[in-house]
């Protein structure tokens, strides 16, 4: 971290900072609802921001990627007619955890290059993302730390946010992050040693706080080297229910179809929406053949993808970030950090026994 | 399993977990990994296997400690003495000693639970099957669990929502419970049974009913004899429906009443276990939609008699009233799930299983096993919209196993037809040997396309449910 880039919001501070920002752009933040459950939601006041929310479990993606995203809406027959969707709001996620800022970066490549996929653009132009912190797990499923996804962030944050009790540590990482910052320049206090010491003393008990046995270099291993025996992956893709929960709350995961849709006046909406490698219509082809016809095929696929060296080579980094929803929801123990630890085990069993034969745990 | 996912995962758990599981399924369904026996009776004989596994567990004396001394236990015995273990296993085409390993595995592994799927319900011998089931879960000091598909079944039966019973399952012929519901309700009530659904739906046909109220039911799809059903619908003089979509039901109707959906709304659901959980209001219903309870109660002020709009205040009434709701109230649904309700407990007795009746029908050679695809509910007015679900399937099939598809000399990929005495319907056919010989795989499919268009309204006397499941059907190609 650099010193000239870090300050000091008083708790006290943060609701009269986060309106100034407010009369920019709109504000995305975590809010209680009933009953303990936290969903990012649009904020009036910054008094709604559950600070101390933990973790969600529907990730901040969809502000950027929308689970239903209008593209352009036209009108075919004698006088055709494209016409472009709204523009999209300028608007600040506050409070989203590093992994999913780490998350929002690897989409943010993937739809910068080659082609850049002007929808994304946009939306990603217009966010400043305030990080927050976890100073401790927010949830037993995390393992971000594997990941080099967090707690904390060297890089990729706009404003990194500590909280330190009374007061967050004010970190900036970008020019947008400075930017967004100008408004309320006036409340940002001069950081002291002492909020620096503590913010030494968070990330270096990270470490044994925060699950660091997912263990993933051998079982990546296999995967890159596809190594791993054709019965594994069937055995584990036979408890699979086919629900897509797994790509669909990955923060990561940037399938998506398009769908033009009838609308009642006689035009059409051409709208795309989030889609899964999970079912077996996302690689079936014209023809009827699908390469990919079985659960065990599609989970090798998912973990191809997640997990493989030319994968991590092309993207820069693996495609997970620790955030433990695939954990959370599967109902069948088909999330990340478990695979892979099942991929280990039954590979070193296989490659022992004798005739080849395999029992997946 | 994959159907209600929630049970299957715990299946897989206990499965991982070392418990044993015995399935019965004609097909071979996604449980099969699971599965430490896997019985695949001819659909529609499942009484046959069922009686001669409770023969074997009464012959083999494999019945839990104090099972013999509950009320009851003599009649069973005598029901079943007919029961030949050679004779069940040629009408069910489970084998004796299989039938003998289940007894065996299940009676080692205590304590066992039984769980059955709408499959049961849907049989000609449906309430003999379910008091089978019971017995079972009782000789074996076990459990028995419904499996449902929809949300709130459970909760609108213990409700009374049923054309012979009121609140808390007490009949309507019984004079002492009527009066006390006509006391509460300032109002007289019927003393016999009302028609049951499928019999509403032909009184429509017959001309017998004049006006037919349909809430959240594609009727015109799910019930029996597709077309007929349709005809009567059209028939009856005057149909309202409340429904959130547009469905083939609310199309014929004089008046739709647009409701609205569960995120809309207040209320509550009873699940499976007979656990009451709150649904929660999360945003304003959309357009000119309302609650059911908001139309029931609209329609019955216009009819002069106001009721309460706030389900908050319904259930109130619900507590005092219904059995097994007592400590149901709002103010403790905040603070916590509700214990499963008092609707379980012990049965009091065993019930005699008589024999199944019935014959084959030499002309419709073949069992009809209607079923579901994955990505799809019922009559698909939900999950068919949207465009990934429905991708899943491009087209629509039955699918036979391979030696019979050689016999009839249908190859896959060629539309076959499917009739019985009922009706007809042509699919593509799909070879697969998941499906046991001499029957037919059917999944529920788009737009009408249903195999409930091969069943007939008959179905179990006692429960009046049509058998949806194991009707005779012939197989032909389409040339």
């Amino acid at each position: 971290m650099k010193l000239e880039n870090s300050f000091i919001l008083a708790k006290s501070d943060a609701p009269a900072f986060f309106t100034g920002l407010a009369r920019e752009m709109r504000l995305i933040a975590p809010k209680k609802r009933f009953g303990g459950d936290v969903i990012f939601d649009q904020v009036v006041s910054p008094k709604e921001i559950a600070w101390n929310y933990g973790h969600d479990l529907y990730p901040p993606k969809r502000f950027l990627l929308p689970h239903r995203e209008d593209m352009f809406r036209y009108r075919a027959g004698s006088e055709p007619a494209i016409e472009a969707s709204a523009a999209v709001p300028r608007q600040a996620i506050i409070g989203i955890r590093s992994c999913d800022v780490k998350a929002i970066r690897f989409q943010e490549r993937f739809f910068g290059a080659p082609i850049v996929d002007p929808y994304y653009a946009a939306r990603s132009e217009g966010t400043t993302l305030f990080s927050l912190v976890c100073n401790r797990p927010p949830r037993k499923d995390c393992f971000c730390i594997c990941c080099d996804a967090g707690p904390y962030l060297d890089s990729g944050f706009d404003v990194q946010l500590t909280d330190l009790g009374d007061r967050f540590l004010y970190e900036i990482g970008s020019d947008k992050g400075r930017a967004a910052g100008e408004a309320g320049k006036h409340l940002l206090r001069t950081v002291g040693p002492e909020d620096l010491a503590i913010r030494r003393r968070i990330e270096l008990a990270a470490d044994s706080l925060f699950e660091t046995t997912a263990y993933f270099a051998k079982a990546l291993n296999f995967i890159s080297y596809d190594e791993v025996a054709e019965a594994i992956w069937q055995k584990l893709g036979s408890t699979c229910f086919r629900c897509g929960a797994c790509t669909n709350l990955c923060p990561v995961c940037t399938c998506y179809t398009v769908d033009d849709l009838a609308e009642e006046d006689g035009s059409y909406v051409r709208c795309r929406s989030w889609d899964s490698c999970q079912f077996s219509g996302f690689t079936r082809e014209a023809s009827g053949h699908n390469p990919r016809a079985t659960s065990g095929r599609r989970l090798q696929r998912r973990f191809y993808h997640k997990v493989s060296y030319q994968y991590v080579q092309r993207d820069g980094t693996h495609g997970c970030v620790g955030c433990g929803r695939c954990v959370s929801t599967c109902l069948t123990n088909l999330g990340v950090p478990t695979v892979l630890k099942r991929i280990r085990r039954s590979m070193h069993e296989y490659l022992k026994s004798e005739h080849k034969s395999v029992e997946v745990r | 399993m994959e159907q209600l996912a929630h049970v299957g995962s715990r299946i897989q758990d206990a499965s991982e977990n070392g418990c044993t599981i015995v399935v019965a399924d004609p097909r071979i369904s996604p449980l099969a990994p699971q599965a430490s026996l896997y019985l695949r009776p001819k659909p529609g004989t499942d009484l046959a296997w069922i009686r001669a596994l409770i023969r074997t567990i009464i012959d083999r004396k494999l019945f839990a400690k104090g099972a013999a001394e509950k009320a009851g236990f003599d009649e069973l015995v005598r029901s079943v003495a007919d029961v030949g273990l050679d004779g069940a296993a040629e009408a069910s085409g489970v084998d004796a000693p299989l039938v003998e390993r289940a007894a065996l595995a299940l009676a080692e592994h205590p304590s066992t639970v039984v769980m059955f799927g709408l499959g049961v319900l849907q049989q000609r011998e449906s309430t003999s099957l379910v008091k089978a089931l019971a017995d079972i879960a009782m000789l074996l000091g076990g459990t028995v669990l419904p499996l449902r598909g929809q949300n709130n079944a459970q909760g609108a039966g213990d409700l009374g929502l049923l054309h012979d019973m009121l609140p808390g399952y007490a009949p309507l012929t019984d004079a002492g419970a009527r009066a006390k519901w006509e006391s509460l309700w300032r109002c007289a009530l019927p003393s016999t049974a009302g028609l049951n659904a499928a019999e509403s739906i032909l009184a429509c046909g017959s001309g017998s009913l004049k006006a037919l109220l349909v809430f959240g039911d594609n009727v015109a799809l799910s019930a029996p004899r597709t077309t007929k059903s349709m005809e009567s619908l059209d028939n009856v003089d005057f149909l309202a429906v409340a429904d959130l979509y547009l469905t083939e039901t609310a199309q014929r109707a004089d008046v739709v009443f647009p409701a609205c959906s569960f995120l809309e709304k207040d209320g509550t659901f009873t699940n499976i276990e007979g656990r009451v959980q709150r649904v929660r209001k999360v945003f304003e219903p959309v357009g000119q939609s309302k609650t059911d309870l908001e139309i029931v109660a609209g329609i019955s002020s216009a009819l002069g008699r106001p009721l309460e709009t706030d389900p908050r205040i319904v259930m109130t009434e619900i507590a005092a009233n219904v059995p097994g709701y007592e400590r149901v109230s709002y103010g403790a649904l905040d603070e916590a799930w509700a214990p499963p309700g008092a609707g379980g407990g012990e049965k009091p007795r065993f019930a005699p299983i008589p024999p199944a009746g019935g014959s084959d029908d030499p002309e419709y050679g073949f069992r009809l096993i209607a079923s579901r695809i994955h990505y799809h509910q019922e009559t698909l007015t939900m999950s068919a919209k949207s465009t990934v679900l429905a991708r899943e399937y491009p087209e629509t099939f039955a699918e036979l196993n391979e030696e019979d598809a050689k016999t009839l000399g249908v190859r896959p990929g060629r539309p076959i037809r499917i009739s019985s005495r009922s009706g007809a319907l042509v699919r593509t056919l799909a070879v697969s040997d998941a499906v046991p010989p001499r029957c037919v795989n059917v999944p529920h499919f788009f737009g009408g396309d249903s195999p409930n268009a091969l069943a007939s309204y008959e179905g179990d006397p006692v429960s009046g449910v049509p058998a949806y499941k194991a009707c005779p059907v012939k197989i032909e190609a389409v040339k």
